[in-house]
């Protein structure tokens, strides 16, 4: 046999081997992230160097991080998850998928953040909010409630990410504070108002500066991201009135999980994010609220409900399939 | 399970290199057989050509002997060693039978010497050099000595060929298996190489079995012929002798020109619209008799039987003898003299028979 | 001598077509291909019938399931419309006129082939708009394309390619006096090649749109990108929140696919155009172009701009943006992952092509139509639609896990050698034809005289074919190489921790409209294209050289 085919044949075998090791060596933590890669990569990177750890990483969106855990159930290789919804993190708590975390970890935070059970805890805090196009949007004319979104003068002009978390940590709030019917309605005559889905916050953001769209509705943090880079990026963003369920207030938070074979280092990356440096990178890189007791200010305007009163995820799939967004 | 399991294998001649008996090969999806109950045997030193029609099955044939093709029956032999039977089926690499396929098969990433060489293993020669050594051997017995850096793609077809042979050769076999070994090269290189096989095979005494389609080949260069026609031996012998005793029309005009004349025998002679004809053989009724084209003489004197005078209809001058065509009570006919005899266009001759009359099988009609 | 040796009775009789069905060793790696595929597409049912079957009921069969298939088959027509409408003109041009330029205009054509759909996409996405490369560079704001126009736009610039190829090789076959003939009776030239040629092409129009409708169904980049709801995108949505849905939605893409192949055969059926005598062998006189010639240069040119110029320049200039000093995404893991799945992947899939090309072009035991079949089947990983495959493998991985491993372990589920399998069979057929066409070159009797010399079917294999065969083997294994370096879907769906490719990178970048950061992903995808399109050419190229 030629000795170059010998070789490449030889050189593959390797690679097939490399491929087929052990799935994880003793010293690694598998994380399921329902935060995305852009957010989370180099913050990981960094609780890397400081602890040792190997960090094995699995990006998704945060619902089908949630399903995927349950479908996996005690054969799940993650030991942390994190999540952008205290809904998906609710749902796994009360599938008993979420071990305990020690109480002098969530102490830090103020426990408005944390699960009635002590097992999830949030690590930064984020607003909905009010994105609109300065250039075709007034900003006196602007909607003083998320309900006003469905009159016929912002037909065909908003934007919404119906399988973003954070959207569905909204709605699952509006059916708790103003029941199921008014969501669904509120949903369906925004589908009629001619609301445009987006897959993600940020391109919602891009279609307004295009000028695809005049109003959306992200996160808070996005647009920092595209004003960093841009001062001139034609997008601004506003609460609505005080109180109203748009301006929702949303933890991203992490927990252990129950088949973690290293929990020990699982409660070291957790409260890697509630520590200074953690909560600096959520702040300053991200533009997210922070969650530790001394530094957490209340959001301004945001309506009074308990987090923990909003885990019925499941629910808010099923509302948003039968009017036909997901 | 064929019945052929409770059968001994077949006494073979011991002088006999190569046999096969009962030999019958069907292609898949075809209904016809390749090849149909075929059995022959190749002496030492002697070239058998198996020589046929296309599409006859003697390409098939010698498939299944170098074991490239799975018989459904039969025996096949080499030497004292069974190459097949109904318990056996040696592959190809284990007949030790040298083949030279028609186009050559010259492998064309290996230069001249390393083609010879590929058959030699360590069972040859046990060291590389004395495997060289073999090769060059094998090169110089067919004339290609000095040539075993060459690339076969720079060789001539004549060349080429030779390689395929010192290739076969080179392992030591002393059965030779050659497809139409001639027909890729123009006809003058033809007549040199098949007296170099001639005389090769006369040198070391290997047994050949030779597939042609050309006749001439087979009757100059072989001990004996085997006739093929739709996958069926039809007859064998020594080239003479099929050409001037055809058991059917089919070997007769296969071999040769000639002309068929119905007739009605009575013993040693029979009635054609010749008149009477002297026959080889004893017959009895209606006969169909092969009359060669030489075996036929003009005879001028047309007064003594009207009834079987023919007109000259067409002259063809060869050289060294003229080919007539005659027509005889709606037949054409071809009678072939020497330059003496001559006839012109338009004449009324007689024909005569200088030979008896072969007595042939009516075979005309099947395909 | 007469021997004891009688006649046998047994009649003589060729084995029945089934048995020749039947795998042995010859047909054997093309069964495994095949089944390979159609196996774990068994588990999709078994995930489609996981939970709660009256709500997956009620969510499959709702009107948004319905609205997405019209998507996805309006797409597929539109598409389908769009690239015959470019090829066929375009390979008329390079073909059959006098137009300057067209010997290289027929290879420069094809390269678009190398361009992956997303990468369309990106440089759509990100020249168009108030903060498109093209605005910000020469302050003229481009519409920006996405929904269904960008969708179309990205598709049919990525495979008008395919029908091209087969347009142009299907004009150069024509035999130029049906032409000749149909003018002689009265025919204008139009409407000679109306009623003469463009008949002929149908064959070549319907295997290449059968390749394009397949892409289309199989798409997920663009359309995920472009935010067309077509099965893929519902499928990767729904895989989230509902996956016996999504399970569902797989099975309907796979009807869909299996629909259109059973339509091509059907159409094909009947209309082989064979020459009824042979051809003359010549092309007929170039039809002149006049003064149009120059526009028509410049509308293939513009064409080609568009298709190859565009995602080259995009990349590049956004290549050199400030990006976002939180993403840090070296280039290092992502290129190392893709080559982990990549290199084994390429060899593997060769080493399968080999004995199933041997097959195709061998027909040896089997008859013609049994080995046609049997290779077919081989391409069944190739039309299966990426996301389809992958959902169906990771049911299958989950199922055999839960069976044969204990509990909290996992051996298959999110494995890499699960991702080289899926890589495996779907680029199998990539592999196949370099490796087809060597084999095609190769004298089968040179196989035969090697065993005749003493050679085992194994040495005279790889000492006489395997040599021969290496400029195929190589031209193959390259081809799946630079391949599954770009595969999206599979990659999506299938990619274990810590295996996030090149392409995953760029497409999951693109989709945040973080241009700058996906930019040097779309740069290296591109320069791989490159080398995709230079080993096609090259083994091109050693064909026609080897032909003499």
């Amino acid at each position: 046999m030629h000795p170059r085919f010998v070789l490449i044949t030889a050189l593959a075998a390797c690679l097939v081997a490399g491929g087929i090791r052990t799935p994880a060596p003793a010293d690694t933590l598998t994380v399921y992230s329902g935060r995305s890669k852009s957010f989370m990569d180099a913050l990981l990177d960094r609780f890397e160097q400081e602890s040792g750890h190997t960090v094995r990483r699995v990006y998704d969106k945060t619902a089908a991080v949630a399903l995927k855990l349950q479908t996996e159930g005690d054969r799940s290789p993650a030991d942390v998850v994190l999540a952008q919804d205290a809904g998906a993190l609710g749902a796994l708590s009360r599938a008993g998928l979420l071990a305990p975390l020690p109480a002098p970890l969530t102490a830090t935070v103020d426990e408005r953040f944390v699960s009635n059970r002590g097992d999830w805890v949030a690590t930064s805090l984020r607003a909905r909010t009010l994105a609109y196009s300065t250039e075709r949007v007034s900003a006196n004319a602007l909607p003083q409630s998320v309900f006003e979104l469905t009159d016929e003068k912002y037909a065909g002009r908003v934007g919404f990410a119906p399988a973003n978390a954070s959207f569905q940590a909204f709605i699952t709030a509006m059916r708790a504070a103003h029941g199921e019917d008014t969501a669904r309605a509120w949903l369906l005559a925004m589908k009629r108002n001619g609301v445009q889905s987006f897959p993600k916050n940020t391109a919602i953001l891009e279609g307004i500066a295009a000028g695809e769209i005049d109003l959306g509705l992200p996160n808070h943090y996005y647009l920092l991201r595209f004003t960093e880079k841009d001062p001139g990026f034609p997008v601004a963003q506003t609460g609505f009135a005080d109180g109203d369920i748009g301006n929702l207030v949303n933890v991203a938070g992490a927990a252990v999980l129950n088949t973690s074979r290293q929990p020990e280092a699982a409660r070291q990356l957790v409260a890697f994010l509630l520590s200074a440096p953690g909560q600096a990178w959520f702040v300053d890189q991200i533009h997210e609220h922070p969650v530790s007791r001394d530094a957490a200010a209340p959001v301004r305007g945001a309506p009074a409900l308990n987090l923990n009163a909003i885990d019925d995820l499941n629910g808010t799939l099923t509302l948003l399939r039968e009017v036909g967004l997901l | 399970m064929p019945l052929s399991i409770l059968q001994p294998d077949p006494e073979v001649e011991p002088d006999h290199r190569l046999c096969i008996e009962h030999l019958s090969c069907a292609y898949p999806g075809q209904t016809a057989p390749a090849v149909n109950d075929l059995s022959l045997c190749v002496a030492a030193g002697e070239i058998l050509a198996l020589l046929g029609p296309s599409g006859c099955g003697k390409t098939t044939t010698l498939r299944c002997i170098a074991g490239l093709e799975r018989a459904h029956l039969g025996f096949i032999r080499h030497g004292e060693q069974v190459c097949q039977n109904a318990s056996t089926f040696l592959p190809p690499e284990r007949r030790g039978l040298g083949v030279v396929f028609q186009d050559y098969a010259l492998f064309p990433h290996l230069g001249v010497l390393d083609n010879v060489r590929f058959g030699l293993t360590r069972h040859h020669a046990p060291t590389r050099r004395g495997r060289t050594d073999l090769a060059r051997a094998a090169l110089d017995r067919v004339g290609l000595g000095g040539l075993d850096t060459r690339r076969v793609q720079e060789l001539s077809g004549g060349q080429q060929q030779r390689v395929a042979l010192a290739r076969a050769l080179a392992p030591g076999t002393d059965v030779l298996l050659l497809d139409e070994p001639f027909s890729s090269l123009d006809a003058g290189l033809r007549g040199g190489l098949r007296q170099n096989l001639r005389e090769l095979v006369d040198a070391t005494g290997i047994g050949v079995i030779l597939v042609t389609h050309d006749r001439e080949e087979a009757m100059s260069i072989a001990h004996r012929v085997a006739l093929l026609r739709s996958g069926n031996l039809l007859q064998t012998g020594r080239p003479e002798a099929v050409y001037r005793r055809p058991r059917s029309a089919f070997v007769a005009t296969f071999l040769g020109e000639t002309n068929l004349l119905e007739g009605d025998a009575a013993g040693d002679v029979a009635n054609t619209p010749l008149g009477m004809v002297e026959l080889d053989r004893d017959a009895h009724g209606p006969v169909l008799l092969s009359l060669r084209p030489e075996h036929v003489a003009f005879d001028f004197d047309v007064s003594a039987d009207l009834r079987s005078t023919v007109r000259v209809i067409a002259r063809e001058f060869k050289g060294h003898d003229l080919t007539y065509r005659v027509r005889l009570h709606g037949q054409t006919l071809t009678v072939q003299t020497d330059a003496g005899a001559l006839a012109r266009l338009g004449d009324r001759v007689r024909l005569r028979p200088v030979a008896p009359a072969c007595v042939v099988e009516d075979d005309r009609q099947t395909p | 001598m007469k021997s004891a040796f009688c006649r046998t009775a047994t009649p003589l009789r060729p084995p029945a077509p089934w048995i020749r069905l039947l795998p042995d060793r010859a047909t054997l790696p093309a069964w495994a291909a095949g089944l390979g595929v159609l196996v774990p597409l068994c588990f999709l049912l078994v995930a489609g019938f996981t939970g709660d079957g009256a709500a997956v009921r009620e969510t499959v069969l709702r009107p948004r399931t319905f609205a997405v298939i019209g998507r996805t088959l309006g797409l597929a027509a539109a598409v389908l419309a769009a690239t015959t409408a470019l090829a066929l003109p375009a390979a008329f041009l390079v073909v059959r006129t006098d137009l300057r330029l067209r010997r290289l205009l027929s290879v420069l054509l094809v390269l678009p082939l190398a361009v992956p759909g997303y990468l369309l996409a990106f440089a759509l996405l990100s020249v168009g708009g108030r903060y498109g490369a093209s605005a910000r560079l020469t302050g003229f704001e481009l519409p920006r394309l996405q929904g269904f126009t960008g969708s179309l736009i990205a598709l049919t610039l990525y495979n008008f390619p395919y029908l091209f190829l087969t347009f142009r090789t299907a004009l150069r076959r024509l035999d130029p006096t049906l032409h000749e003939a149909a003018r002689a009776l009265g025919h204008g030239p139009w409407r000679a090649f109306r009623a003469a040629e463009l008949p002929q092409l149908r064959p070549a129009f319907l295997a290449g749109g059968l390749i394009v409708v397949l892409h289309v169904l199989g798409d997920f980049g663009v359309v995920s990108l472009m935010r067309y709801e077509t099965f893929s995108v519902l499928l990767y949505g729904s895989l989230s929140f509902a996956p016996a849905y999504a399970a569902w939605i797989a099975l309907m893409m796979l009807g869909t696919a299996g629909g259109f192949i059973v339509l091509e055969v059907v159409l094909l059926r009947g209309r082989r155009f064979d020459p009824a005598a042979p051809g003359a062998g010549r092309l007929p006189r170039p039809v002149a172009l006049g003064p149009a010639g120059p526009f028509l240069l410049l509308a293939l040119l513009g064409l080609l701009a568009v298709a190859v110029g565009l995602p080259l320049a995009t990349s590049t200039y956004w290549a050199f943006q400030p990006v976002l000093g939180f993403v840090n995404r070296g280039l290092t893991d992502p290129a190392l992952a893709s080559l982990t799945v990549s290199l084994p992947t390429a060899v593997l899939a060769t080493v399968l092509a080999v004995p199933i090309a041997r097959l195709a072009v061998r027909r040896r035991r089997a008859g013609a139509s049994v080995s046609q079949g049997l290779e077919r089947l081989a391409y069944a990983g190739y039309a299966t639609p990426g996301l389809a495959f992958g959902l169906a493998l990771t049911a299958m991985a989950l199922t055999l896990d839960r069976l044969f491993v204990s509990a909290g372990q996992t051996l298959l589920y999110q494995s890499l050698p699960l991702m080289i399998y899926a890589y495996v069979l779907h680029f199998l057929a990539e592999a196949i034809g370099p490796v087809r066409t060597a084999f095609q070159q190769i004298n089968p009797r040179l196989e035969e005289a090697a065993r005749t010399l003493g050679r085992g079917r194994v040495a005279a294999f790889c000492r006489v074919t395997l040599p021969l065969l290496r400029p195929g083997i190589a031209a193959s294994a390259a081809l799946v190489f630079l391949s599954a370096m770009k595969e999206l879907p599979l990659a999506v769906l299938l990619r274990p921790a810590g295996y996030d490719t090149l392409a995953f990178n760029l497409w999951d970048l693109t989709g945040e409209g973080l241009y700058a950061e996906a930019a040097p992903f779309a740069l290296v995808i591109l320069v791989l294209s490159a080398g995709f399109v230079a080993v096609v050419l090259l083994a091109d190229k050693s064909n026609i050289t080897k032909t003499k």
